[in-house]
């Protein structure tokens, strides 16, 4: 995903899509690191909160490989499903850290 | 000859001298007649009568004297002539006649010192001669000398020269010699650095290159693994999901398809980031002894399906806590365990740790795997630590595996400070043996364990709390999403809306009802935790109910969901919302619905007629 594409999707300025990035990046962070808790404890609602988190913001954001997959988590885990779950959080992991690269190499253009 | 004999001469010179003197005499003394009168007496007696003694008798008719010569042993006679008397012979005359006598000695003399003179002087002039001839005969032998020696001196010279120009000559051709081998050398020696600066220049090339190709593998596996995730995640989605028969083969066969492929990404990604020096070992504390029971334990569900008993001792020399990098100890656990566990039909496996070295600050650890399995040919024993080395290289091998599991342990192991070793017996089985320098632990493990997060606690975001801005337009943006009540924060304040957070459903009803001419219109999340958007809705259509009339108002509720699942919509409607958007949620949009809603609320700060649902 392209930050430009992205911010003129969202009708914001380029510093301002990648602020709210930077945040997306630290809460869904953190909000991975609590869905992998709730994966090895087997706590399906704290997965749910969790990866539910992860989608609205990656909806919200139009970053539609991470919405879908935190939804497909998201959705099982409400029936109790927990199987897959590990692998498609490490996935969007990569899909985070890819998007961190990015907003790191942007930040390093127009440094605030 | 000149020179007769002396006595001869003087015989001769006797009566010669006898007659001069007669004759001077007679010169000189004219009338008289001289006799002389020899000893022998010969003369004498014809002229006077002379006795023996020399005396004179004069004669009668005879005047004469004898006058004796002393030094000729004579007497001369002297008669005066024409018969004078003797008287005349006086005194006087004697004495003259004595005189002559003497003046003739003296002249005779004179004239022998002349002689003499001139015989000396003829001698002296021999001798002078003789001497001029030696003298030049000695002139003629020094310029001899001198001229052998001159050219003695100029052959030596020339000589001497010759050889200096022939050692010259040599010297400068040794000198060219040289000259042309410096050279020689300088050119090799360009030639040497010019090799040495293309072969740094080619291995640093090499190095780049190296490094990149890692940094591109590295890259390529992060961006495989991700769909590759995916893949296995949704499958087993999909295996949960009430498939067919046949549909959950498929589904199995590309989760393990998948897992495979992921399980070799990993490895080379790991491989990788050693060959590039980028493998670096983190450190905390860890049990060795619950890591080994673990890993047993990991392994135990396939020794009991083949009946395979799997021992697991730790001696008590390994300290209860170290200080090292768990994970990457772990790995090679799991990779000599998972290896021993694969290649063993039956028999024994067994993990023994033991604590093989203590220093002041470190220990080192010994670990063996040790299993009864197929067993690993001598020749083998060093190979299989090379990265995709495995016995068995046909393709239709018994045994999966990428390979590259013991050459990433070896790796891990050398970073570790340790060695891994094989030895085996083909049939017999295979002992595994490596060992790991680790930290020695004096703290008690919780201090030094990483900090949990508790399940509620949720990080904060780096970045400052978003300042809203205040102006006619107040909206409540009941979000529990961070990210999401910033990005509606951005676009709204940006338009030169206000906004007030609520984070959840409960804290959006307490706001609006709290102070509710404070508030324009609420955006409304529809799934939060705890009291959700449709029913902080309602509560707060039902608490408006309940409001006196005069100041009763319904305040325009927007919907915002993240799925635009069918018949979403309806129930946001039918919860008590006037309207609805979807995520996610666009600028343009947001700000026609608020343009639309607070225009209908008279408060049009924003322009433009809203288009309405």
């Amino acid at each position: 995903m392209d930050l430009s594409t992205m911010a003129e999707k969202l009708g914001l300025e380029s510093p301002e899509c990648e602020e709210i990035l930077s945040l997306f990046i630290d809460t869904t962070e953190s909000d991975l690191d609590t869905l992998g808790r709730a994966i090895q404890e087997g706590d399906a609602a704290l997965a749910v909160q969790s990866s539910h988190s992860i989608k609205g913001a990656a909806a919200n954001l139009g970053l539609q490989e991470i919405r879908a997959m935190a939804g497909g988590i998201e959705m099982n885990a409400r029936q109790g499903i927990l199987a897959g779950a590990e692998h498609a959080a490490e996935a969007i992991r990569h899909h985070l850290d890819s998007l961190k690269g990015e907003v790191f190499e942007c930040l390093k253009r127009h440094p605030r | 000859m000149e020179a007769s004999s002396p006595i001869f001469r003087e015989f001769e010179d006797a009566s010669d001298k006898f007659r001069r003197l007669l004759s001077f005499l007679q010169q000189r003394f004219h009338g008289h007649r001289f006799q002389l009168l020899s000893p022998e007496g010969s003369v004498g007696e014809s002229l006077c009568l002379v006795d023996a003694m020399g005396r004179v008798f004069p004669r009668k008719d005879l005047a004469a004297i004898a006058v004796p010569v002393q030094d000729m042993e004579a007497t001369i006679v002297v008669s005066a002539r024409g018969g004078r008397k003797t008287s005349a012979l006086s005194r006087e005359f004697r004495q003259a006649l004595e005189l002559g006598i003497e003046l003739f000695h003296s002249q005779s003399r004179l004239r022998e010192s002349e002689e003499l003179l001139e015989v000396q002087k003829r001698q002296a002039d021999r001798t002078a001669r003789v001497l001029e001839e030696k003298y030049m005969e000695i002139l003629a032998e020094n310029q001899r000398h001198h001229d052998e020696m001159r050219n003695q001196q100029a052959l030596y010279a020339q000589t001497l020269k010759e050889e200096i120009e022939r050692q010259t000559k040599e010297l400068r051709d040794a000198n060219r010699d040289l000259v042309e081998a410096k050279q020689s050398l300088e050119r090799t020696n360009e030639e040497l650095e010019k090799a040495v600066e293309r072969a740094n220049r080619m291995a640093s090339e090499a190095g780049i290159a190296n490094a990149a190709k890692s940094q591109f593998l590295a890259a390529m596996s992060h961006e495989i693994r991700t769909p590759l995730n995916a893949i296995i995640g949704f499958s087993e989605m999909l295996l949960e999901s009430g498939l067919k028969e046949e549909q959950q083969d498929y589904a199995g066969i590309v989760k393990r398809s998948s897992e495979a492929l992921l399980a070799l990404i990993n490895d080379i990604l790991d491989l990788s980031k050693v060959e590039a020096g980028r493998m670096t070992l983190e450190t905390s504390e860890f049990n060795p002894e619950a890591m080994a029971s673990d890993i047993c334990d990991l392994v135990r569900p396939t020794a009991e399906h083949k009946a395979i008993e799997l021992l697991c001792r730790v001696e008590k020399s390994v300290p209860a806590l170290v200080r090292g990098d768990p994970k990457r100890f772990r790995q090679v656990l799991i990779n000599l365990m998972g290896n021993a566990a694969k290649f063993t039909e039956s028999g024994q496996i067994e993990l023994r740790m033991s604590a093989v070295q203590i220093a002041d600050t470190r220990v080192k650890l010994l670990t063996e795997v040790r299993d009864t399995g197929i067993g690993i040919a001598e020749d083998q024993w060093k190979r299989i630590f090379e990265p995709f080395r495995q016995i068995d290289g046909s393709p239709g091998r018994k045994y999966e595996g990428t390979g590259l599991g013991l050459s990433i342990a070896k790796k891990l192991v050398e970073l570790m400070g340790g060695e891994i070793w094989v030895e085996s017996r083909v049939g017999q089985g295979s002992v595994f043996r490596f060992t790991a320098w680790m930290e020695r632990s004096g703290q008690p493990l919780e201090s030094k364990s990483p900090v949990t997060e508790s399940p509620n606690q949720k990080a904060l975001p780096a970045t400052a709390p978003p300042v809203w801005k205040t102006g006619g337009l107040r909206v409540l943006l009941a979000e529990d999403n961070l990210v999401n009540q910033k990005l509606a924060c951005l676009m709204l304040n940006k338009a030169g809306v206000e906004v007030e957070v609520a984070a959840s459903g409960k804290e959006a009803v307490e706001k609006y009802t709290g102070d509710p001419r404070q508030v324009t219109l609420i955006l409304m999340d529809v799934q939060m935790p705890g009291m959700d958007g449709l029913q902080a809705t309602r509560t707060i259509r039902g608490w408006e109910e309940k409001q006196p009339p005069l100041g009763r108002r319904r305040v325009p509720i927007i919907a915002m969901t993240a799925q635009a699942v069918e018949g979403d919509r309806e129930k946001c409607i039918e919860a008590g919302m006037d309207d609805y958007l979807s995520k996610p949620v666009k600028k343009e949009m947001l700000l026609e619905k608020i343009r639309e809603w607070s225009s209908r609320q008279g408060v049009s700060c924003l322009g433009s007629e809203g288009k309405c649902f």
